[in-house]
This record gives C-alpha cells, structure tokens and sequence, in this order.
C-alpha cells in the first residue's frame, strides 16, 4: 500500500533535486503526459479496489495514454487545432469519474467496516 | 508484490513529470532591474561582440576563398608544370642553353680536284649523334631541324634526311646543348669519328660559342600510334 505513495514522493523529490531543464516550447507535452499519467494512475487505483486490476493493462496503458496525449498535442499545433484540450478535457473528466469512483469505493467500504462492528457491539 | 512494484514504478514516473512540470511552470521571472545607461551599456558590448563576430567570419571567408583560389592554381599550375615538362622532354618547345656547333662540310681540297660531292652517309650522322649523346650532349638539332627521340635519318632517293628535310647544303650544322660545351667539344675532337668523317671526305669543325645557343621546336607532329588520350576525366 505504502510502496506507491513511496515510489510517488521519490519521484517527485528526484524531479526537484536533478535539474532537469526541458525547453519552454514542451511544457505542453509535458503537462498533458502529466494529466495522461495521473488518469491512468487512478485509473489503476479504482481498478485495484474493484478487483479488476491488470498490470499488462495498467502499464502499457500508462505509457499509451502519455503517448497519445503528447502526439495529439503534437497534432494539434501542426493542425491549428488545439487538440490537446480535447485530450484534457477527456483525461480531466475520466481523473473526476475515477476519484469519484475511489471515494465511493472508500466510503462503501468503511460503512461496511462501521455496520460490521456495529453488529458487533 | 511484482504488482505493487510496477505500481510504484509508474508512480515514481509520474512524481518525476509532475516535478519537472511543476519546476517548468514555477520558473521564477527575472525582472530586468538594469536602467538606462546600463542597457546602452550592455547593448554596446553585444553590438561590439557583434561586430568582432562579423570580422571573425570575414576573415575566415577570406581564407576560405584563398584556400580555393590557391586549390584551383596550384591544379592547374601542376598541370600545365607537367605538360610543358613533358613538352621540353618530348623537343615541342624552342630550348636555350650552351652548347656547340658541329659543323661538316667537305674537304676544300677534295672540291678543288673536282671530285664529286658525295652526300652524308645517314649512318655516320646517326652514329655522331649517338656519340654525342654520349658524350653528354642534352639536345640536338641537325640544319635547324630538332633531333627528337622519334626523328629518323636515313636515306631518301640518294640524299640524307632528317624527318623527310634534306641534309644537302653545306656546311651542315649541327647544334648540341651540354652542361659543359668545351668537354664536349674535346671528346667529340677525340673520337674515331673525325677519322670516320675524313674517309668520306668530308671535315668537322666544332665551335663553342660564348653566347646561348637557340634550338628551335620539333615541327612535324608526333604520331603517337597505341596510346590515345582519356577524355572526360578518365574513368579511375
């Protein structure tokens, strides 16, 4: 349980530590890669609470997804087209639907708990 | 376990983006703060920079543009270095130097009895010839014909010829460029050739004039029968 969050704070001190400089110009690669990322990572969270987690799935669909975000970001601006709203708009709803899920998920799972030692007592 | 693993690989990627994009958008403005004489100032240097950057790749244009123009001489230069070498090897060009005269004519004696004149023998004059060559004459002309490698005398219809010119006026003059003209003339003096010339009565006389002897240019074409010339570049 503990691992990812670990993993997660890792991550994130190294990118601040390293100073790793990326050209303004691909800032919105990286911040639509970084919504792709965290939808698959709730994704892979809801999934894991309702039993249907698939690691081939959740992996290859976090690189997928970042992939495709960039490239349709990529798209849109040889296109003229701001294509990569669309691809936040789609991430953004799909990060509310699955942290909606998780809180249901969490909540239906702690009434269960509270009944449970209602029933108890 | 493995499953968690991945997860939390996955996660330590997605903090690293996050991290990164976080640091990207939350770059701190600098604010120019420099007023106005320093910004001339600054802009004074960068235009000097300029300037001495423009001077930079002037010069190395310059130099650039020598390097070819030198390239293409010295081509073309090797080239036509070669070929008027070759041109003097082959006896195409007039060439100066010092050297002797070899003069022959017949025997003042001989016309006073009223013999008959015989012409040269071809085979004597080939033989002078080689022997001088021997003797370390460099190039010869016979009666203001060039002596080239391909040159032939013989006899044509009773009268010596060099390269179809005929050799029947006298004095015949023979003229040899040597390094060193008066050796010449005593070796040439010395050999059995004077004899040779004597019996068919005919005298040398050899003379080593103090100015530059003038040998003109082979005339005639040189056929060249089993090699022809590479156009276009040629193929290797």
């Amino acid at each position: 349980m503990w691992l990812p969050v670990f993993g997660l704070l890792i991550g994130i001190t190294l990118g601040f530590l390293v100073d790793f400089d990326i050209p303004h110009e691909y800032s919105n690669y990286l911040s639509i890669a970084v919504l792709a990322a965290f939808d698959t990572l709730f994704g892979g969270i809801r999934a894991h609470l309702q039993n249907l987690y698939d690691e081939v799935v959740f992996v290859t669909g976090f690189f997928f997804n970042i992939v495709l975000a960039a490239g349709l970001a990529f798209l849109g601006v040889h296109l003229g087209v701001d294509l990569y709203l669309a691809a936040i708009f789609v991430f953004g709803v799909r990060l509310f639907q699955n942290i909606a899920l998780i809180r249901r998920i969490l909540i239906e799972k702690w009434s269960i708990s509270r009944k449970k030692q209602k029933k108890n007592l | 376990m493995k499953k968690k693993l991945a997860f939390s690989l996955v996660t330590l990627i997605a903090g690293f983006m996050l991290a990164i994009q976080f640091n990207l958008v939350n770059q701190p403005v600098v604010s120019d703060t420099r007023d106005m004489w320093e910004l001339k100032n600054d802009l004074l240097k960068e235009q000097q920079t300029q300037v001495d950057l423009i001077e930079d790749i002037s010069k190395l244009e310059g130099k650039i543009a020598s390097y070819e123009t030198k390239k293409n001489e010295s081509k073309e230069e090797v080239l036509r270095d070669t070929l008027t070498e070759l041109k003097t090897d082959a006896g195409l060009t007039e060439i100066k130097g010092s050297g002797v005269i070899v003069s022959i004519q017949p025997i003042k004696e001989e016309i006073l009895l009223g013999e008959r004149i015989e012409y040269i023998s071809p085979v004597l004059l080939r033989r002078l010839i080689n022997e001088m060559y021997r003797f370390g004459a460099d190039e010869i002309s016979i009666s203001g014909q060039r002596y080239i490698s391909s040159s032939v005398i013989r006899d044509i219809n009773g009268q010596p010829k060099i390269d179809g010119y005929p050799l029947v006026d006298y004095p015949v003059e023979m003229q040899a460029l040597t390094v060193n003209p008066k050796k010449l003339k005593q070796r040439i003096e010395g050999s059995e050739l004077m004899d040779d010339f004597f019996i068919d009565n005919f005298e040398v006389q050899i003379k080593t004039p103090s100015g530059e002897l003038t040998l003109p240019a082979y005339q005639n074409e040189i056929n060249v029968e089993h090699m022809k010339p590479i156009m276009d570049g040629g193929e290797s």
